[in-house]
């Protein structure tokens, strides 16, 4: 299997089972963006988890939430699923209401230039991450902005009912 | 619901498409909310596979978490309307606008959905709440002006 580079911060294994459940959680989300970002021609599980020595189950979940909050991309060949880092987001505006917070990035890839929404919540450590996010390619900004004006004037309608 | 033997015979990626759509009914039908070990003691995913699928379907805005103290809740994500006559689709994409309604209100929710040739499977999503979408498209009107240059 082709060894894939790995970020310094990578905790050995014992290290890494005296952290308490949610800072696991948050490590881990941590680390695979960093090795993502280590590996942009792309990694499978398989190859993280030879390197890593986590669980497969863990970190496939971990690529999975990565790539549904859109911090990763990942591109089925046949039957192997190889993810790939977002790009480099360089970071635009913050919106801030109640508690949430919408982060607003631009980012490059292979795919086209993209704006990114990221929504962020506090978690139970007390810092802000990104609990769902969404990708849109630049080309579609003024359609996706006419498009919202649309659905707020529907939301109106719903909030009279 | 598929027999238990049924859904053991389908592809990875039917079975966690199958899995989607279940839990989105289960919750559906329940919208006062519900844990991983209710769900668990009703069908037969087992733990780890329903947490992992509600999990998705909170990160791609399909249903919504909420944690009270160490119990770990989820709701559905009603729609209200679905905004299909605003889809956006081209050849590598397709982005979906839908109202939606939660415990906290109503939302404009904005998914992005896979282009397979025979699912449209949700690939990510935000919720935004009704009340701010006009400073969300302030935001990226903003963005176009100053970043997005020609």
């Amino acid at each position: 299997m082709v060894k894939i580079n790995l970020p310094k911060e990578l905790l050995q294994k014992e290290a890494f089972k005296t952290l308490p459940a949610k800072e696991k959680e948050e490590y881990i989300t941590n680390i695979l963006i960093k090795i993502l970002q280590l590996n942009p021609d792309g990694v499978t599980t398989s190859q993280i988890k030879e390197a890593t020595g986590l669980t497969y189950s863990t970190l496939w979940h971990h690529l999975e939430i990565l790539k549904s909050t859109a911090l990763s991309r990942k591109i089925s060949r046949g039957k192997i699923d190889v993810y790939y880092p977002l790009g480099n987001l360089n970071y635009l505006s913050d919106y801030n209401k109640d508690k949430v917070v919408y982060t607003f990035t631009t980012v490059g890839n292979s795919d086209g230039s993209f704006v990114c929404i990221h929504e962020k919540r506090e978690n139970s450590l007390g810092s802000y991450t990104v609990v769902r996010g969404i990708a849109l390619p630049v080309e579609l900004i003024d359609d996706i902005i006419n498009t919202l004006k649309k659905a707020k004037e529907q939301s109106k309608k719903h909030a009279k009912e | 619901m598929l027999e238990k033997d049924k859904y053991l015979s389908l592809s990875a990626s039917e079975k966690g498409e199958y899995a989607h759509n279940l839990l989105k009914e289960i919750l559906k039908l329940n919208h006062e909310g519900l844990t991983v070990p209710q769900i668990d003691t009703a069908i037969y995913l087992g733990h780890t596979s329903i947490w992992h699928h509600l999990e998705i379907l909170a990160s791609r805005a399909d249903c919504l978490k909420i944690k009270r103290g160490n119990v770990e809740l989820y709701f559905p994500n009603k729609v209200i309307e679905s905004l299909k006559e605003f889809d956006m689709e081209g050849e590598y994409y397709h982005y979906s606008f839908e109202l939606v309604e939660d415990i906290y209100g109503k939302f404009v929710r904005l998914q992005t959905r896979e282009k397979g040739e025979s699912s449209s499977a949700v690939e990510s999503g935000v919720i935004m709440r009704a009340d701010i979408i006009g400073d969300i498209i302030k935001s990226l009107t903003k963005i176009k002006k100053q970043h997005l240059k020609k």
